[in-house]
């Protein structure tokens, strides 16, 4: 590692550990375990939701609270996996595989540590990993000109829609729909009106904020109404003895934990793939290295670990495309790259040269909030567990509640309230029709930036389209978005082959 | 109607609605002026083409599948979900319409009473007007004190009285 690197890496831990900063990592890390934990409010709601409560933050200790929301809400979201076997978030799904069976062989206490100690190992070393490639890449990143982000953009918005076979189709209506949405308002090149219907309230356009909440938070509520009355009260252990592991458990779990880590962090490098995948596929590869197989879904404490290490470092290698390129990889980043707009910020290459403090201070807030996490999710899980109790009878109406106020502060006008109520709905819709809503929730962020270098790439070749072709970056990346199309039937065929075979 | 169809159908209409509305675009009076209508247009033609590939692909698997009705596994619902998710809806619509006029304090009193009456059930009405007071106090002071964002208070003047006899058909 360069001694430049280690320098910066010095100067964003002294931005980091200034009292502000640091107290607000400790709230945001409390927040998003507690945010994680709760069925249907997964880290990108729970950062839409707090989303408006960071404006009045300066830009760095809002990033820093921001990560520290997403970091906990990725410890988190296994809590309820583990001692209710409903995952808080898609990521948390394989932790229900043999945590819940643990749990019920009465040994919560060290399953809730396992899934903390390999979050915080998993999440260590991607930490490692982060610093080390995110120069480079930035440095590289430098040689992109519109047409190279234009295609950069339709490569992200690809890998996202298209996540399966089944969903492909739906999922590139899903993200046209997020394009349609960015269209509305003054068209920023040209003055011109555009879908505003006359409305003063629509010509600033739709703010990304306004969405996500609409789409992710109420539109997950309505969804779950459906089931609301029928899922009784629950009932959650709270009550724990020492959380913590035996000897035998570590011997079984470090090489998991450390196996799987890289392909976590690789997969929250590539655009789409998202926290889901890493840690199923983790699983999967764990399940067939494992010398005992037949355990696992059965309480196989490596079958949590494995998972567990790999969607954290997800979480930390999704964060590479946003910081370095300015292009989100998942639902959660998108929020987190508007976040970044919103404070005047351009996300990308040159952030790590023009706000050194606020690109390597979130890098050294990243190391501090794992270790922030670990205390707060192994010594304190039988407090923050309690939470679980809320029933969701109450716990919808407040944040229902909470989503209107934030959206609010947006513009300090209620007119949008109206839109959000239409964007719920919207969310309902897709969710009951199975359409995804995380590549809406990209192409609503991106959106804008991918017109205007679209349209400045044209100007550029005064309107001759070759010029998305003018690169082999350019090339590359159309051929990883044709790929990332053809991928699902790729491994449907293969797959199919196989069983044939 | 099978759940693919709605959504192909979702599509093109869609795709349709906005492309009509895009052919409505002002020219650009600065340079290319039709470049204001190219991004939208390009994304209502795809939306077409997508609605239609979904109703393609969907009508193939409903012939596989014979249009068996009740493939597609069905959870079971709540019955009364129906209620839930209209009350919600027009509730959160009254909240934005009261909420500048009626000022936070009272506005957000009404709305999380009658949100909790709704989704918590009326015989829980003693918790629901604690968690309401409890909730709406606490955010008022943290907005108001801790972030120092102001809301707004009671304003009966920007309640535009004439837009609402209007709604309900009456006058001033």
């Amino acid at each position: 590692m360069e001694s430049s690197v280690l320098s910066n890496l010095l100067f964003g831990f002294s931005v980091a550990v200034k009292w502000q900063n640091f107290g607000m990592m400790i709230v945001g890390s409390a927040l998003g375990t507690v945010l994680g934990m709760l069925p249907g409010l997964g880290p990108s709601t729970g950062i839409a939701l707090l989303l408006p409560l960071t404006f009045v933050m300066p830009p760095e200790m809002a990033l820093i609270t921001m990560c520290a929301v997403y970091y906990g809400a990725m410890f988190g979201g296994s809590r309820s996996s583990i001692l209710l076997n409903i995952p808080g978030d898609g990521a948390a799904v394989a932790s229900c595989f043999d945590g819940y069976p643990m749990a019920q062989q009465g040994r919560a206490e060290a399953a809730l540590a396992i899934s903390a100690i390999a979050s915080f190992i998993g999440g260590l070393i991607s930490c490692v990993a982060f610093v080390a490639i995110a120069v480079p890449v930035a440095r590289f990143a430098l040689r992109f000109g519109p047409p190279e982000y234009f295609v950069l953009m339709v490569f992200a918005l690809a890998a996202t829609a298209a996540i399966s076979k089944e969903e492909l189709l739906k999922g590139l209506i899903s993200m046209f729909i997020g394009l349609m949405l960015t269209t509305v308002g003054i068209d920023l090149q040209s003055g011109v009106q555009r879908f505003t219907f006359g409305t003063v309230e629509l010509q600033s356009g739709i703010d990304f904020v306004v969405v996500i909440i609409g789409v992710y938070g109420l539109g997950e509520i309505l969804k779950e109404y459906q089931t609301l009355r029928m899922k009784g009260e629950t009932s959650v252990q709270t009550k724990f003895g020492r959380v913590w592991i035996s000897w035998e458990d570590w011997r079984r779990c470090w090489l998991p934990i450390l196996r799987q880590t890289p392909i976590g962090f690789f997969i929250g490098v590539l655009p789409g793939a998202g926290g889901t995948i890493a840690a199923m596929m983790s699983y999967n590869n764990e399940k067939q290295l494992s010398k005992h197989p037949d355990e696992f879904g059965k309480g196989a404490i490596e079958g949590l670990a494995a998972p567990e290490a790999a969607n954290n470092a997800c979480s930390i290698g999704a964060m590479i495309p946003m910081f370095t390129l300015g292009v989100p990889g998942s639902g959660t980043t998108a929020v987190m790259l508007g976040a970044l707009m919103i404070y005047g910020l351009q996300p990308g290459p040159l952030l790590f040269q023009n706000n050194p403090e606020i690109a390597w201070g979130v890098i050294a807030s990243l190391f501090l909030s794992n270790v922030i996490c670990a205390i707060i999710n192994i010594p304190l899980a039988g407090l923050l567990v309690r939470v679980l109790a809320v029933p969701p009878r109450v716990l919808y109406p407040l944040v229902i509640g909470m989503a209107f106020l934030g959206v609010y502060t947006i513009n300090y006008s209620a007119a949008e309230f109206v839109l959000l109520t239409l964007l719920g709905l919207l969310g309902y819709f897709m969710k009951c029709y199975k359409i995804p809503t995380a590549p809406l929730i990209l192409a609503v962020v991106v959106g804008s930036s991918m017109e205007q270098t679209f349209r400045q790439a044209l100007i550029m070749s005064d309107g001759s389209v070759v010029v998305f072709f003018r690169s082999i970056i350019c090339n590359v990346l159309w051929l990883l978005a044709a790929l990332s199309i053809a991928w699902p039937f790729i491994s449907d065929w293969r797959q199919k082959r196989k069983a044939a075979a | 109607m099978r759940r693919d169809t709605v959504v192909g159908l979702f599509s093109v209409v869609l795709g349709g609605l906005y492309c009509a509305e895009t052919l409505q675009i002002r020219r650009a009076t600065v340079g290319n002026p039709w470049a204001p209508r190219v991004f939208p247009l390009a994304i209502s033609l795809f939306l077409i083409a997508l609605g239609v590939a979904v109703l393609i692909v969907d009508r193939k698997k409903a012939a596989l599948e014979g249009e068996k009705k009740g493939l597609e596994a069905k959870k079971a619902k709540d019955p009364g979900y129906v209620k839930l998710i209209v009350g919600t809806v027009v509730l959160c619509g009254a909240y934005g319409f009261a909420f500048e006029p009626l000022g936070y304090l009272l506005s957000t009193l009404c709305f999380m009473f009658l949100l909790l009456m709704l989704v918590n059930e009326p015989k829980r009405w003693i918790s629901n007007i604690i968690i309401t007071l409890v909730f709406t106090f606490a955010l008022w002071g943290t907005f108001v004190y801790v972030f120092d964002i102001s809301l707004p208070s009671f304003n009966l003047e920007s309640l535009n009285l004439e837009e609402v006899a209007g709604w309900i058909g009456g006058s001033v």
